[in-house]
């Protein structure tokens, strides 16, 4: 587009733009204080935080103790900024039940949480990007729709009962895998498979959707009027463009796999920082509760910001500065 | 072509298609067995039949469905049990309508300081996932049903807001509006007369859609334990405490789940056919409808 003279010299392009770099790094900041915030809000909304912080049966010298150490006695804009710093540091008072910091808990619980979003991505990308395929590019109708219908009943399933069906089916009547618990690769099998499918349908639509879309580009009708095979147009002209969108998808959803994993781990009693969270709510330590919703605002907003920033390198057009 | 799409004088065309029909039956009829749940339901859901415990479905006894561990009447607890979740969902999703169409119209329309302080505040919200969210306002505030509404209409209003704000922004370039601007209409005027009757259509269409994320919200936290409390009956709560028994009985965590289950599909079919019909399907497209 530019005129400028023929001899301007190739010189390196980053694959983004610094500014474009941090002005998502400057939304992941703001988006990381608003979560925190919120925490903090939710914190004081309950009353008197120091007390909501120690074990019910503790003696009024604790709970002063407590409100002295984590500055509950200061002034209300005082304890957010020690709120910040504290949560920085990872220092929350300890596990009321398990008697150890917080953030030791969460690090320990992550990496299975991590592993389990991991492996319900990818099966739940690959159960996606097949039916989406199939069902945008199958020879018989019945290829076609009968995927997209299993899509639409699969969209509508709740987690929780997806998760009992494959229990009954696997575990009890079949007795192939255990039901419950962490420990084993065996035990990932079904909590994977309930995010996997509680995934694959968003993605499955979007893929044919933005199939459709691709087919009718004039690249596509360059490439066939050349004669590059309708296979090969199918999968290195159409398909490959049409990932792009698929890759957004994926993004929003490795988020909301964050959230969804706190009901599938509970549902398999997964080891994960989900149902760390759950149980420490269930039992009153709030410590912990408090360290893991901090540590999850914190990671989905990192997992979007690298989403983001890998979907700008993939797709230039993404790469203005909104 | 436009003759073809014109309705024909005196007949209304409504459009139906079979799964738009299959949805709408299946929403009729669980909201219908639901409401109508303490003329039909042959026991009342807490009633204990201490000589039936775990009582397997037969449908020559008393109990249809069979009992659970305390002796209550599967059936009974089932049709009792869409309440609380319709209850709840039901008026977060008519609060989240209110708030996000509301305040999307004014951002779209209004633009300015307005617009980037809603969608500032409609990001934050989105910063965190919302059963996240929601185990943080419910830990620290508690546990109860104005709460429970809450949490759902602050974790589904941002997706409804962004919706209709893009389209009252494309609104705004339209000349029926420019013309209503340069006839001297005051804003609050031109958004109640143009704006509001041309975002109905979109905000139908994703309230519907809004009713079966605010369900699914609504049945995690009742199954987590941080929902409707026993001993009042609710689906995703009897699916956790059936669960225990799921080698014995597996009925009473599967049935509710499936009333749940039938439930949503139901609401997304119609969903479906309503954004075909009425003609949105192109603007929920790709926004990544986020799922709780």
């Amino acid at each position: 587009m530019s005129t400028s003279a023929p001899s301007r010299k190739l010189r390196y392009r980053p694959p983004v733009t610094l500014p474009y770099l941090l002005s998502r790094s400057a939304g992941a900041v703001f988006a990381i204080w608003g979560a925190l915030t919120i925490v903090f809000l939710a914190l004081n909304l309950g009353g008197d935080p120091a007390s909501s912080l120690v074990s019910p049966s503790a003696s009024v010298e604790d709970i002063e103790r407590v409100r002295r150490l984590y500055g509950y006695d200061q002034p209300l804009l005082v304890q957010y900024l020690i709120f910040f710093k504290n949560v920085a540091t990872g220092d929350f008072p300890n596990s009321l039940r398990y008697a150890t910091s917080p953030m030791a808990l969460v690090f320990e619980r992550f990496p299975n949480t991590l592993i389990l979003a991991l492996c319900g991505m990818s099966l739940g990308t690959v159960l996606g990007l097949a039916i989406g395929y199939a069902s945008a590019f199958a020879k018989h109708w019945m290829l076609r729709e009968i995927p997209m219908a299993v899509v639409m009943a699969l969209q509508a399933f709740p987690p929780i009962l997806l998760g009992v069906l494959l229990v009954l089916a696997f575990s009890i009547k079949l007795r192939w895998l255990p039901s419950a618990g962490g420990g084993s690769p065996l035990h990932l099998v079904l909590p994977s498979l309930t995010l996997g499918i509680y995934v694959a349908p968003a993605i499955a639509r979007v893929f044919r959707t933005s199939i459709l879309d691709v087919q009718n580009a004039d690249h596509v009708r360059t490439a066939l009027a050349k004669g590059v095979s309708p296979r090969m147009v199918r999968l290195r002209h159409v398909a490959a463009n049409a990932l792009i969108p698929v890759l957004n998808q994926i993004g929003l959803q490795l988020g909301a796999m964050l959230g969804g994993a706190v009901v599938v781990e509970t549902i398999f009693s997964w080891p994960g920082i989900g149902q760390l969270a759950v149980g420490a709510l269930n039992n009153q330590d709030f410590p912990v509760v408090l360290a893991s919703v901090s540590f999850v605002a914190i990671v989905f907003v990192l997992v979007n910001l690298l989403v983001d920033i890998l979907s700008a390198i993939l797709d230039p057009r993404q790469r203005s500065v909104q | 072509m436009i003759a073809a799409t014109q309705p024909q004088r005196g007949r209304i065309r409504i459009g139906m298609t079979v799964p738009g029909a299959i949805g709408i039956s299946l929403v009729v009829l669980i909201v219908g067995l639901t409401i109508l749940a303490p003329s039909i339901s042959p026991f009342s859901p807490s009633d204990q039949d201490l000589y039936n415990l775990y009582a397997a479905p037969n449908l020559n006894s008393a109990h249809i469905l069979g009992t659970d561990a305390i002796g209550q009447d599967l059936l009974s607890r089932i049709l009792y049990g869409g309440r609380m979740p319709l209850l709840i969902a039901g008026s977060a999703c008519l609060l989240s309508a209110i708030v996000g169409v509301g305040l999307g119209v004014l951002a779209g329309a209004r633009g300015g300081w307005i617009d980037q302080f809603l969608g500032r505040l409609a990001d934050i919200q989105l910063a965190m996932p919302s059963i996240i969210l929601a185990l943080v306002l419910l830990a620290f505030a508690g546990v109860n049903l104005i709460n429970l509404v809450i949490v759902i209409t602050l974790a589904t209003w941002p997706s409804q807001f962004r919706l209709t704000r893009a389209h009252a922004m494309s609104l705004r370039r339209q000349n029926f509006i420019e013309a209503a601007e340069m006839g001297g209409g005051s804003t609050g005027q031109i958004i109640l007369r143009h704006y509001l009757p041309n975002v109905m259509p979109l905000a139908i269409v994703t309230t519907t859609l809004n009713l079966s994320t605010s369900l699914l919200l609504e049945a995690s936290l009742s199954y987590l334990g941080l929902g409707v409390q026993p001993p009042t009956p609710d689906w995703g709560q009897m699916v956790a405490a059936g669960q225990s028994q799921l080698g014995a009985a597996w009925w009473l965590s599967v049935a509710p789940g499936v009333m749940l289950m039938l439930l949503i599909l139901g609401i997304q079919l119609s969903g479906d056919w309503l954004a075909g019909r009425l003609s949105v399907r192109g603007m929920i497209r790709f926004q990544g409808w986020k799922k709780s």
